[in-house]
């Protein structure tokens, strides 16, 4: 039922996921952060 | 004359430098506060920046982040981080845990509600950290209560441990 | 006519206890193993004292209720909102033997918040606690997160349809294989790989950031238990603030979400169906929950400008939100500087993400992900249906590994769960305004506990009242049950008192 080569690939894709979340959540405060201070 | 000049000038210097020695303890004295790390963090805002001096424990672990330190303190009202070149706190030798009450010190340093150089910590930039009282072992023993406690209940486990036995062996197993 | 709960009834729930409370006994052995290692001898004796009252209360149970009967519908709630009540009181005999709390109701909170991983904590001087009750504090959370009942039905329960039922009073009711008993094992396997995935990694950065090697792996597993449960727990007293470190929050960060996904997803994914990933609608409707939380809080702290750079933002605004969402609670700010620094939009956004939660079948607890995107939905097909022609036919599906018809029956249930919890948010903050609390702060402490998140800006603390150290305990434990299983106790005494 479970091969090591589906479990590597489901944890890289749960990670990648994840990693868009942060990269998202970091550009969405930055861009605030950017326009608060600029006016 | 000319001696009664110099005396003159002597007591003239010897006044400036004084009033400026008194000027720079006031302003010394005026600028640096002696705080509790839960004024510190109630008031983050008027603190920030200000340079302050804090007392207490050393708790956990004194992290080396390359030339510097990390390292926090307990004043039993709250805890706070100390970032701190590595040589001022090499003079640490006991961090509080179980086994342990660690060394009490003193810090004197700029705190900060949010340093932008460290993204944003709360922490106190350390200028000079006296050890006030070194830390120690804390022996701590057995209660012999908790060992009679432990007898008695493990012979009430026993018993019923028994009588469960005895139920499974007496009941047919279930298909 | 409410008929009486006969003597059969009570030897029934009475029997599965006893295995539930031996569980709790068994897993006493491991804190009872690091006090050796330690060399912690007064937390060794705490360890075996309450083990020993464990043993001597499920043998007792055991004995007197012994039967072969399987448990109904009814049994299984009542067993298991008395599991977690009475695992809570077990769990904080150690607790408050080891001095660390006031009374043994502080330590019952603490019990309570440790097994239905909500994080509030009233633990004093964590800075000197033995590793024994630090662990067992941390373990009571990755007990808690896998569902005590399913720790049992994977191992000790032989019927399965009594195990099902026990499965689905736990808030469970994703089947992910045929047999109930496969299907907890397989949770379990999921945790023990990231287990070991999560220690190693956050004990690495530990080991990089300063810290020594073993201390670097005992509070690698401490919070990656606490994290991926979504618990909050922490050695010590400043939380995750205690380490200074970007590198180990990113790794928190990471653990917490990966704990937010349902395990349904983490089966679907790693035997092959990647694409799952983007189409289910947990994950979407997750993703774009976080966002729009995220863009309150984010308006509220850089219109205040609180914090000076991009970076800190993140550090401390994205992981608060991450941490609520998750409904994990680990801190990064003190509690005080939740009611000084930030505002009113950014707390907002806090409590928002706390309130919704994770995905369904996680370790997460709040109204969670799919009820909210069944709602939507909902909402979605009622406007079509009223802009649209009178005769018309609307069908709404939705994809959760599957594709499906939204029923009605699923809408009414998303709808009527989702209430419930709204009104325990609001009851819990009413009371905490009868105690003399602000608003904004009663709301916000009263989602943490309910919804079992554990972020708290200050109400909870050693010296509060205790009636609201009662509410917190009551909010939390029904919160981790989805209350279905609390009201069938009530119904149960109920029945008890008045049936016939």
């Amino acid at each position: 039922m479970f091969r090591l080569k589906e479990i590597c690939l489901g944890i890289l894709v749960e990670l990648g996921f994840i990693l868009l979340i942060l990269v998202i959540g970091f550009l969405i405060g930055w861009g605030m952060l950017t326009f608060f201070n600029r006016f | 004359m000319f001696v009664r000049k110099i005396i003159a000038g002597i007591v003239c210097v010897t006044v400036v430098l004084s009033n400026a020695g008194v000027l720079l303890a006031k302003n010394d004295s005026e600028d640096v506060l002696r705080v509790t790390a839960a004024q510190l963090i109630q008031k983050a805002k008027d603190f920030n920046g200000k340079t302050v001096i804090i007392q207490g424990e050393v708790i956990g672990d004194v992290m080396p982040r390359g030339e510097f330190a990390w390292l926090n303190i307990d004043d039993t009202s709250h805890a706070i981080g100390v970032w701190a070149p590595k040589a001022m706190v090499s003079g640490i030798r006991y961090t509080g845990d179980y086994q342990y009450k660690g060394d009490t010190i003193e810090v004197r340093g700029r705190f900060f509600r949010a340093d932008a150089d460290l993204s944003g910590e709360l922490c106190i930039r350390a200028q000079k950290i006296i050890t006030l009282k070194e830390g120690y072992r804390t022996f701590r023993i057995l209660r012999p209560a908790k060992a009679e406690i432990s007898l008695a209940l493990s012979l009430v486990v026993f018993c019923l441990g028994s009588i469960i036995l005895f139920i499974r062996k007496r009941t047919p197993a279930r298909k | 006519m409410i008929l009486r709960p006969q003597f059969s009834d009570f030897k029934v729930i009475g029997f599965y206890l006893s295995k539930l409370v031996i569980g709790v006994a068994l897993f006493m052995v491991l804190p009872m193993a690091v006090a050796f290692l330690a060399k912690e001898l007064n937390p060794l004796y705490d360890f075996f004292i309450s083990f020993l009252a464990c043993l001597i209360l499920g043998s007792i149970l055991y004995i007197v209720c012994y039967t072969k009967e399987e448990a109904r519908w009814s049994h299984g709630m009542v067993v298991v909102s008395l599991a977690w009540a009475l695992a809570a009181i077990l769990g904080a005999l150690p607790l408050f033997l080891s001095g660390h709390f006031n009374s043994f109701l502080d330590a019952v909170f603490e019990a309570m918040s440790g097994f239905t991983t909500s994080g509030l904590t009233l633990a004093q001087d964590l800075g000197h606690m033995s590793y024994a009750h630090n662990f067992w504090r941390h373990l009571m959370m990755f007990l808690g997160g896998q569902g005590i009942v399913v720790i049992v039905l994977a191992y000790f329960v032989r019927g399965a349809t009594g195990a099902f039922r026990l499965y689905v009073g736990e808030g469970r009711d994703e089947r992910l294989l045929p047999d109930i008993r496969q299907t907890a094992r397989f949770i379990w396997m999921v945790s023990a790989v990231y287990l070991v995935l999560g220690t190693l990694t956050l004990g690495i950065i530990l080991f990089f950031e300063g810290m020594p090697f073993l201390k670097s792996i005992f509070h690698g597993v401490c919070i990656f238990m606490t994290g991926f449960d979504t618990g909050g727990f922490a050695p010590q007293q400043q939380n995750v603030m205690y380490y200074h470190s970007l590198a180990f929050e990113i790794g928190t960060l990471m653990v917490m979400l990966l704990g937010a996904i349902n395990f349904k997803l983490h089966y679907v994914l790693w035997t092959g169906n990647r694409k799952e990933i983007w189409r289910n609608i947990e994950t979407r409707t997750l993703f774009f929950a976080i966002m729009f939380a995220f863009v309150l809080v984010a308006l509220g702290l850089s219109k205040m400008h609180v914090y000076p750079t991009a970076l800190a933002l993140f550090r401390k605004g994205f992981y608060h939100l991450i941490s609520a969402q998750t409904g994990t609670g680990f801190q990064v700010v003190y509690s005080d500087q939740f009611v000084n620094e930030w505002n009113g939009l950014s707390l907002a956004g806090l409590i928002l993400a706390m309130s919704l939660g994770g995905c369904i079948c996680s370790t997460t607890g709040a109204i969670k992900m799919l009820r909210i995107g069944i709602i939507t939905k909902t909402f979605i097909s009622d406007v079509k249906r009223h802009i649209s022609p009178a005769l018309t036919v609307l069908i709404e599906k939705m994809h959760h590994i599957k594709d499906s018809i939204l029923t009605d029956a699923q809408m009414r249930s998303a709808c009527l769960v989702t209430i419930a919890y709204i009104v325990v948010y609001v009851t819990g903050a009413v009371i905490g305004m009868l105690y003399g609390y602000p608003f904004v702060e009663s709301l916000f402490e009263s989602t943490s506990a309910a919804a079992n998140v554990g972020l708290s800006c200050g109400i909870t603390n050693p010296g509060m009242p205790d009636g609201l150290k009662i509410v917190y305990i009551v909010q939390m434990w029904a919160g981790r049950l989805e209350f279905m299983s609390v009201f069938v106790l009530i119904g149960f005494v109920v029945a008890l008192i008045k049936g016939k």
